[in-house]
């Protein structure tokens, strides 16, 4: 069980608790700790791992969690590309 | 020279010649070289910087009423001259040659920077779980040595608490303003998203961030914001409005969500805030019941610091100095956060859209007043994971989410601690926050009260 951090209390991320109560993980047989491990330039330290496993686990708990909560169909999302012209080509 | 003087008091002295301002700067230095760095609330004293802005103060003539007053900000804000460190170790050597919008227009207005103020390494977007995540060590409640002056503006609310500037700035991505003012006694406004320009403001949301005034009264904070606020071609998020501080309408009606208290355990947050009510209907003010739509906000808010935030550090977590972030949660988090997939921050940018139907709550009332958190600041020697569950409470809803202003403010002890209320308002309507925090101050004294031995 992921220990309680204060940006899940602050967040109010119950669905993110509650998602993350899976089972112990095995640092260095996950493939989500490898993939992260091979993007940065140094090798983390062992108790980092051993969190890195415990953050990516609640991640993944994020992602399934906000499933539950489905969307209208075609909603936007709060930005819109702003389209910027060319500058007019001067004549010669 | 009262160094716990309001804005305009110390502005009058000034003008009356009572005291000039390289005197105002030299107690504050004196200040924050004692006091402050025993709080470990300092990330840089800028000595010259500040007595060369204060000379030039006194020779010149007064323009307002922040002309010659001493101020310090979170070192996540670019000033020439100085280090910006984010209060990371890993961005030890950083200077940026060109001052942050916020801290440009304190100088057009002729205030006097003091020093950069100590933060929660990288305002803690990498879900950090220690007081010590920073590169200044546990910054330490103003109150309190023993305890956390909260985060991650942690400098700003323990330096402006103890009397060590005469303001200072923090900023807020979900938090980050309200909680440190809430740990220090502290009135902290955080202003609408876009109100305020995040040019040169260490980015960690660029959705989210909010610049602000943390400070010693409402009316200084609104000194302050008037001051900052304002379009920034060089920010695309600012705000086109100009902000009006002036309270339109009727007396507003203040809304109460329903609080736990901890399950009725939160006893002197419970009677603090109780007595605030007392206070605020004995002016006048109509309470009513509300609630927000029950929607998953902070899941939302989570999974947007996420995105933005391994985005917009994503150079440095890449980079050979990451592993030098003082708490190991926040290089674990911040790694983790660069797999956060394209849908899901996505779907978050959709459901803010969605989230708007918590504007319904604005039609049953003006603004929501609601405890910052239900306890006083945590140990500063301990993880939160430990001791976070004494403190409980916090605004679950969509305040952060939707950009809505609201300000903290101190409403009562836990064993000679502060705790804060919040006043709560609807994005672009500061006013309201203003006239109900003000009122409640002209009643009563706790953003008067002195931490001890200061």
């Amino acid at each position: 069980m992921k220990k309680v951090t204060r940006r899940d209390v602050l967040a109010g991320g119950a669905a993110a608790i509650a998602s993350t109560a899976l089972g112990q993980s095995e640092p260095g047989k996950d493939a989500g700790i490898e993939r992260v491990k091979k993007q940065l330039a140094q090798p983390v330290s062992a108790e980092a791992e051993k969190i890195l496993a415990s953050s990516i686990r609640s991640n993944e708990g994020a992602s399934a969690a906000r499933l539950r909560f489905k969307l209208p169909e075609n909603s936007e999302p709060c930005f819109v590309y702003p389209v910027t012209p060319a500058k007019p080509r001067e004549a010669k | 020279m009262n160094p716990f003087g309001s804005i305009t008091e110390l502005s009058r002295g000034l003008r009356a010649r009572k005291f000039s301002s390289v005197e105002l700067t030299e107690m504050y230095l004196q200040r924050l070289a004692t006091l402050g760095t025993e709080h470990r609330a300092v990330a840089e004293l800028t000595r010259e910087l500040a007595l060369a802005q204060a000379r030039k103060a006194d020779e010149t003539p007064g323009k307002g009423s922040l002309h010659g007053i001493p101020f310090a900000v979170k070192d996540l804000l670019s000033a020439k001259g100085t280090f910006t460190r984010w209060g990371s170790p890993g961005h030890s050597d950083q200077k940026f040659d060109f001052d942050s919008t916020a801290v440009a227009k304190l100088y057009a207005a002729g205030g006097v920077l003091l020093a950069k103020l100590a933060m929660i390494e990288l305002a803690g977007g990498g879900n950090y779980d220690v007081p010590w995540a920073s590169a200044t060590g546990a910054c330490l409640s103003a109150w309190d040595k023993t305890r956390w002056a909260g985060g991650s503006s942690s400098g700003s609310g323990a330096a402006t608490a103890l009397g060590c500037c005469a303001y200072s700035l923090g900023s807020e991505t979900s938090g980050s303003i309200t909680c440190p003012s809430a740990f220090n006694g502290l009135t902290g406004f955080r202003p609408t998203y876009g109100r305020v320009s995040r040019h040169g403001a260490m980015a960690l949301c660029w959705t989210l961030d909010k610049v602000g005034p943390m400070a010693r009264s409402a009316d200084d904070c609104a000194l302050v914001l008037e001051a900052i606020s304002g379009h920034d071609p060089a920010d695309p998020s600012t705000l086109k409005d100009r902000l009006n501080l002036r309270h339109r309408g009727s007396k507003p009606v203040i809304g109460l969500l329903k609080e736990d208290f901890r399950g009725g355990k939160a006893v002197d947050c419970q009677k603090a805030y109780e007595n605030a009510l007392a206070v605020l209907r004995k002016l006048g003010y109509e309470t009513v019941e509300v609630a927000y739509p029950s929607m998953p906000y902070g899941l939302a808010v989570g999974l947007i610091v996420d995105a933005e935030g391994a985005s917009a550090h994503e150079h440095y977590i890449r980079g050979p100095r990451f592993n030098e972030l003082a708490d190991v949660n926040q290089v674990a988090g911040f790694a983790a956060a660069l797999e956060t997939k394209a849908v899901d921050y996505l779907w978050a940018m959709r459901f803010r859209t969605e989230a708007l139907k918590a504007n319904a709550v604005w039609e049953k009332c003006d603004c929501i007043f609601t405890p910052v958190f239900y306890g006083a600041a945590p140990p500063a020697d301990k993880p939160f994971s430990e001791t976070w569950g004494e403190v409980g409470g916090g605004d679950g809803g969509p305040a952060n989410l939707l950009g809505w202003p609201a300000m903290a403010f101190p409403i009562g002890f836990e064993n000679g601690r502060p705790l804060g209320g919040q006043v709560i308002a609807p994005a672009m309507r500061e006013d309201v926050c203003l006239k109900v925090a003000r009122d409640f101050q002209k009643e009563t004294d706790f953003h008067s009260r002195r931490p001890p031995g200061a």
